[in-house]
């Protein structure tokens, strides 16, 4: 009985590892990066995601998620563009065609054929993060455009939040825990990713994501508070978050010195308790990067009236079938009318911005 | 304490084995009587004091009651405990309820009509209605009133059926609490069988069900009424996986410790009239309502127009008692009335006409059972037959149905998946496909997908019962 409870327990937790890769993600390794001076996934992994969406990542170098090349000339110009985020401009839920820098490159390699640049290969290196904000990119901007010839940056903002950080001084280069790292990639290495999730899941707070601390004291419990989107008490706390903003895009400017598209695409129209929400309830706080652009030689485009058609006509550039459409993360259609806004600007407005003569990383 | 925390796994697991390890009936009904607390108080230590008092009442009243052979007497006592309990329910269940109904009135007279801050105590409607049980059965002189506080305190609030039922008499618990059970380690697979099952039912059926519920029942005017369609037969499953797994759950627990609990659904949703669907519907309540209101007020004895009149008022009082709003009343007072076309039209339909027409009448119900006001009711109505206007913005133009079916979520739709086989199976397998026999070479395999799928592939965020607000 007991060999045939071992056999038993062992078979339903093979067939449950046999099947989990349509549910559940995979964890892998991560290395440091010496370019971009941070923790990357590995290069050469494939990262497989089940959130929202059914995509699985190649990484390429530098930790470039869906790109596993560095763009390389076949005679024609290159020119470089960085694109920079969080988790929605990394775009691991959806494949790596359907993703923010490929749609950009062939959206903008069209528009450089037939306008003005005729001739120039666009090439766009795919660095955004999850978790990412506007201290990392700002860190990271004068590291690839020295060492990855990059000829300009796109950054696309999602959250306000990503821009109202503290402006720090980066002195000291930055350092990883090795010791963390080596123990952390040994798990990825050795657990099956299904092990890795449920341990996940049953040490951690499904809400916070944070350690999970078991409660046996008797009730009333006080509520935990509820984290929200950005939000204002009072007048000073909106004066002191167009300080947070202005600073940090002066930082930007101050630590890139190629050209700087800022891409502004919310989680607007958004589907929220069941009700349609069309208005961005941090339009103003976009209204400050607007207005300070000029004064750093920002070029902003705002996608905002692209994604209230597109859900006009019933198709949500937000979310997936696996999570709830209207909110959540960008998806395929998302990305290509961020890449089509971003070309028609790029037409209209020129790309004057760019050098003529690019240095390109193939020349 | 939620019975899929972890903390309640801990729990369990703690007092099993202590309990297991007391010799002597009185230290492990002490002993549990102290858990059951102890897992009450985990929610909130305050209401503690409305299960000492309900225990109190009716254990005294109970004993006045049979210790006189005055009928005038004995009545005075249970009015006592109808008043106490029924004074307990009302205050905290049903007060702002009643105020709010009745607004213009107070207002009219010159009273202040705005709410107290009165926080639902869980379970309430639970235990409150087990106590009642108890007294009018030593009334009616149906069982002799225990003599044993402690056994008596541990039935009213005993942790596997405290909150959410099923709903235990006490002829049935009492016994079994006065002796100490022996152990049985079939028993005690069967039982941790039974609880793995209800965990499942409840966690990867009704809760990834719950995803699409809320989604469609928060907007019902942005969604296909195909969609609508899906969220209401899915909050049909859901409801039912939620109430029977943790019914599953209780009586699970009740076995690892030794006891037996009655059954509390037989796969409902195969019946073929309303009146089956309520002998297999939360049969501990049904059964309750029968014996202590529908027969009490003659029930079927008299004319045609009193049974009706009876089955009315004992319907309409079961919606009010899941919940203090309209909509509840309303849901009871529909089954009242479908129960009332059902038995005067005498009507023998064919099994799966029957079938068809008694879901009909249940997922109508179930609307309104869900909705958070009549007007959402009214919009998911609308919604069920093609008065929506979807995403509700100018220029919008309306989803395919192939669409509206390609938006919702997979772990949901294979949750009703699950619901559907599991009905087909039931109706010609019974009660044995969901059992796993230790000896069997399956069981063994089953268990273990189960527990994975649990960890793995529970929706993330706490989801408590469904039953647990009544």
């Amino acid at each position: 009985m007991i060999a045939r409870w071992l056999i038993g327990l062992s078979l339903g937790t093979l067939i449950i590892a046999a099947t989990s890769p349509w549910f559940v993600r995979s964890y892998v390794p991560r290395t440091f990066d010496d370019v971009r001076q941070r923790v990357v996934v590995s290069p050469g992994e494939a990262y497989r995601w089940r959130a929202e969406g059914y995509a699985t990542t190649s990484v390429g170098p530098h930790g470039m998620m869906g790109r596993t090349d560095m763009p390389e000339s076949d005679g024609t110009r290159v020119l470089t563009l960085a694109l920079w985020g969080d988790s929605q401009a990394e775009g691991v839920s959806v494949a790596d065609a359907d993703k923010l820098w490929y749609q950009l490159e062939s959206s903008l390699g069209q528009r450089a054929v037939n306008g003005e640049k005729s001739g120039v290969d666009v090439r766009v290196l795919p660095l955004a993060s999850s978790g990412d904000d506007a201290s990392s990119w700002r860190r990271q901007m004068p590291l690839v455009e020295r060492e990855l010839n990059v000829d300009g940056h796109v950054l696309l903002l999602c959250e306000m939040v990503d821009l109202m950080g503290t402006v720090e001084s980066f002195d000291a280069p930055a350092s990883v825990d090795s010791v963390d790292l080596s123990a952390t990639n040994s798990l990825a290495n050795w657990a099956p990713d299904f092990a890795i999730n449920a341990g996940r899941n049953l040490l951690t707070d499904p809400q916070t994501t944070e350690r999970r601390r078991l409660r046996f004291r008797v009730g009333p419990n006080p509520m935990p508070a509820q984290p929200t989107r950005v939000t204002f008490q009072k007048e000073t706390d909106r004066v002191a978050a167009e300080g947070w903003i202005v600073e940090n895009l002066n930082a930007i400017r101050a630590a890139a010195t190629k050209p700087i598209w800022i891409v502004y695409a919310p989680r607007c129209p958004l589907v929220m308790d069941g009700k349609l929400r069309v208005d961005d309830p941090d339009g103003s706080l976009w209204g400050i990067v607007e207005r300070n652009a000029d004064s750093n030689s920002f070029e902003v485009i705002d996608c905002r009236d692209t994604f209230r058609d597109s859900v006009a006509s019933g198709v949500f550039p937000h979310g997936f079938h696996n999570g709830r459409f209207g909110n959540g993360h960008l998806n395929a259609v998302g990305y290509q009318l961020i890449a089509m806004e971003f070309a028609r600007h790029w037409r209209d407005a020129g790309s004057g911005k760019l050098p003529d003569e690019s240095p390109g990383v193939a020349e | 304490m939620n019975f899929t925390q972890l903390e309640f796994l801990c729990f369990l697991i703690l007092v099993v084995s202590i309990a297991w390890t007391l010799r002597g009936r009185v230290a492990r009904n002490a002993f549990l009587l102290l858990a059951s607390y102890y897992f009450y108080a985990y929610w909130d230590i305050r209401f503690c004091g409305l299960l000492l008092l309900s225990t109190a009442v009716d254990f005294v009243v109970a004993k006045k009651i049979a210790a006189s052979e005055v009928h005038a007497i004995r009545k005075r006592w249970l009015m006592c405990s109808l008043t106490v309990n029924l004074g307990m329910l009302g205050l905290f269940k049903y007060f702002n309820f009643f105020l709010e109904t009745a607004e213009p009135l107070v207002r009219a007279i010159g009273l202040d009509a705005s709410t107290l801050p009165i926080v639902l105590p869980v379970g309430i409607s639970f235990f409150t209605f087990q106590t009642l049980s108890y007294t009018i059965d030593v009334y009616r002189r149906k069982m002799k009133p225990t003599s044993s506080v402690l056994d008596f305190a541990l039935y009213v609030s005993f942790f596997p059926q405290l909150v959410a039922g099923p709903i235990v008499r006490a002829a049935h618990l009492l016994p079994q609490l006065a002796v100490t059970p022996s152990w049985n380690s079939k028993r005690m697979y069967n039982g941790a069988q039974q609880l793995l099952r209800g965990a499942v039912k409840k966690v990867l059926i009704a809760d990834h069900l719950a995803d699409l519920v809320d989604g469609v029942f928060a907007g019902p005017e942005l969604y296909h009424p195909v969609t609508v369609w899906l969220a209401v037969l899915a909050y049909a499953g859901q409801i039912y996986y939620d109430f029977s797994g943790y019914s599953d759950m209780a009586i699970g627990i009740a076995k690892m410790l030794g006891y037996r609990f009655p059954v509390n659904f037989r796969h409902p949703y195969l019946s073929t009239s309303v009146s089956e669907f309520w002998r297999r519907w939360h049969i501990t309540l049904s059964s309750w309502l029968r014996d202590y209101l529908f027969i009490p007020l003659g029930g079927s004895r008299g004319t045609t127009w009193n049974t009706n009149r009876n089955l009315l008022i004992t319907m309409t009082l079961g919606g009010l008692w899941h919940g203090a709003a309209l909509t509840f009343v309303s849901w009871g007072v529909w089954h009242g009335i479908a129960l009332i076309v059902a038995r005067c039209s005498r009507l023998r339909l064919p099994r799966f006409a029957g079938w068809f027409a008694t879901m009909s009448v249940v997922l109508f119900g179930w609307v309104l059972f869900r909705a958070t006001s009549f007007e959402n009711a009214m919009v998911v109505y609308r919604g069920m037959i093609g008065h929506t206007t979807p995403l509700a913005v100018p220029g919008t133009e309306s989803w395919s149905v192939a669409g509206a079916i390609l938006w919702l979520p997979p772990l949901p739709l294979l949750a009703l998946a699950c619901m559907v086989v599991d009905h087909l199976v039931w109706r010609t397998h019974g009660r044995r496909w969901m059992r796993l026999p230790a000896d069997r070479w399956f069981s063994p395999v089953a268990t273990a997908m189960m527990i994975w799928a649990l960890v793995l592939y529970a929706p993330r965020g706490f989801r408590p019962f469904v039953y647990f607000q009544f």
